[in-house]
């Protein structure tokens, strides 16, 4: 079922995935979805995914942010605040309409990223999944430029064009452009920093961390019980055809196994 | 912001947003049809910027997923893809009209929803205008020689040249590249099947001979194997040169899905000046629109 939720200030398109029989008291997820470009690659197997964990006795809801999708604001509107305030109201939506005490919150890349920013700020967040997370903003958005060169290189020499012709002012990632008030924010953002977290998360990576442990040392020294998985599945947020259209399904069975595993 | 989720056709199984004017209805209504696999925000969520700045010109539009696309059912039928895109288009236009928000309708879409928008405006005498970007195009010989003084006129050719003389010989040889090349999502499998250039052309004829607009725009990028010059729609369709409800627009720096801002400007603009001068106020039964002014107002 769809709807915008909200309120005053935001209008966010959202999707209801309901389970055939919700148990009591009912499990309720808030899917973050990635940013930009990564964010619509990887819109089906998000789909698939909520699909099936509804399947599975949980209650998903899927949104856009604002500036995405089908949700209000046009590209270049929000920044890391507005994007957390729509998580705010995604989780405050799902526990509202849904009478659950506590959500788990699911994210890909930069949703991971703000799933665990905003979990770190709120006491109803019990569970985290973070999905390929995006740790530090800074490097994120220089991934994103070098990728956006690439592509110019590339377009520009295979179209035979002068390379001037398809520059862009410098501040675009693959078809979006990031706001001074984007890349200040998310810049500013650094995971190894966060105060606080969730009581279970799961981190799915496709590299082993660094030898400091990386971001699961981090969360299980605020405390989190963390189960942390390498698994080197296609990366469905980049073009299909880079790796086949499998959309990971083994980083699919991993997720439904743990939330059923650490429902409480 | 006047939009709304809405669900239609059997079983309400399709998916889509419904942007209303906020003044009410002052022409037909978009439809905008899924680029290839995409979902409805399309590349760049350019659906999205359509659908809005069409709404602020009075055109009510919906962009909705095809069945097993975006957030639309998967149908359990066995009509072929061709079938179920043309009956999903007509079941978005009787949805439109069963609320009272057009009796008119003009489809557009990228891609694989140029080539939909072009079948319904033939199918369907509903449409009153169409816009097709990167959709059917034939090669013609001013097609070939334009490639062959390309890539005599490049650096590179030259410098592979120098390099090693049969380089030359090999790239006019070569098949024209595929679909893995940059900025075309379609990947190596992918085949676009375009009627013949006969069907093709009557098909244009019916449509216009109805007093239809059309919308025409080719990318260089997405069309590089297909389309290389504003002329080439006229030399492959010589009896359509100069008609006054054909608009086209060749767009040489773009690629097949806008990646860069610049070009994404560009195609909206098109867009909207032709939608501006050619579909504002030109829903044949102008009626009222009770159902877009009641959504405007809420």
């Amino acid at each position: 079922m769809e709807l915008y939720f909200g309120g005053e200030a935001r209008s966010l398109y959202g999707v209801w995935h309901e389970p055939p029989r919700p148990p009591a008291p009912p499990r309720v997820l808030v899917l973050c979805a990635p940013l930009w470009r990564e964010g619509v690659r990887a819109h089906r197997v998000l789909r698939q995914l909520a699909a099936r964990l509804a399947r599975e006795g949980t209650t998903v809801l899927r949104f856009d942010y604002t500036g995405a999708g089908d949700s209000a604001g046009d590209n270049e509107a929000g920044d890391v605040e507005t994007w957390l305030g729509d998580v705010d109201a995604a989780v405050e939506e799902a526990r509202g309409a849904r009478g659950a005490a506590r959500v788990t919150l699911l994210g890909l890349r930069f949703g991971a990223t703000l799933a665990a920013l905003a979990a770190a700020r709120r006491d109803d967040v019990d569970r985290l999944v973070l999905w390929e997370p995006v740790p530090d903003g800074t490097s994120y958005l220089a991934e994103g430029r070098a990728e956006h060169r690439a592509w110019a290189d590339l377009y520009a020499a295979w179209r035979r064009l002068p390379r001037r012709q398809v520059e862009d002012p410098g501040d675009e990632i693959l078809g979006y452009r990031v706001t001074a008030a984007m890349r200040a924010s998310i810049s500013m953002v650094d995971l190894a920093t966060l105060s606080r977290t969730a009581r279970d998360v799961l981190v799915i990576e496709r590299a082993a961390p660094d030898p400091g442990g990386g971001l699961p040392a981090v969360l299980a020294a605020r405390g989190a019980r963390v189960l942390h998985e390498v698994l080197a599945e296609p990366e469905i947020w980049k073009p299909h055809h880079a790796e086949g259209t499998a959309g990971a399904r083994r980083t699919q069975d991993l997720i439904a196994g743990w939330l059923a595993r650490s429902a409480s | 912001m006047n939009e709304r989720p809405v669900r239609f056709g059997p079983a309400k199984g399709l998916s889509g947003v419904l942007t209303a004017p906020a003044g009410g209805a002052a022409g037909p209504a978009v439809l905008l049809l899924n680029a290839g696999l995409l979902h409805r925000v399309g590349p760049n969520r350019l659906y999205v910027t359509l659908a809005r700045r069409l709404a602020a010109l009075g055109l009510p539009a919906l962009r909705f997923d095809y069945s097993g696309l975006g957030e639309s059912d998967p149908r359990r039928d066995e009509l072929t893809l061709e079938e179920s895109m043309l009956a999903e288009g007509r079941q978005a236009m009787s949805f439109l009209e069963a609320e009272g928000v057009a009796e008119a309708f003009v489809p557009m879409g990228l891609c694989a929803g140029a080539e939909q928008a072009q079948r319904l405006a033939y199918a369907d005498a509903r449409v009153v205008g169409a816009a097709c970007i990167d959709g059917y195009a034939y090669r013609t010989p001013g097609y070939y020689l334009r490639e062959v003084a390309r890539h005599v006129l490049s650096a590179r050719s030259w410098r592979r040249l120098l390099a090693s003389p049969l380089a030359l010989w090999k790239a006019l040889g070569r098949r024209p590249a595929t679909g893995a090349a940059p900025g075309n999502p379609g990947g190596v499998d992918f085949v676009r099947e375009f009627p013949s250039r006969q069907e093709c052309l009557e098909q244009l004829r019916a449509i216009l001979a109805r007093g239809a607009e059309l919308h025409l725009v080719f990318t260089g990028g997405g069309m590089a194997e297909l389309y290389n010059h504003r002329g080439q729609f006229a030399a492959t369709f010589p009896t359509l040169r100069g008609h006054p409800r054909i608009r086209l627009d060749f767009m040489p720096l773009a690629d097949h899905t806008f990646t860069l801002r610049s070009q994404q400007d560009a195609v909206v603009a098109s867009i909207e000046a032709w939608a501006r001068e050619r579909l504002v106020g030109k829903a044949p039964r102008e009626v009222e629109l009770p159902a877009a002014a009641a959504m405007a107002a809420e």
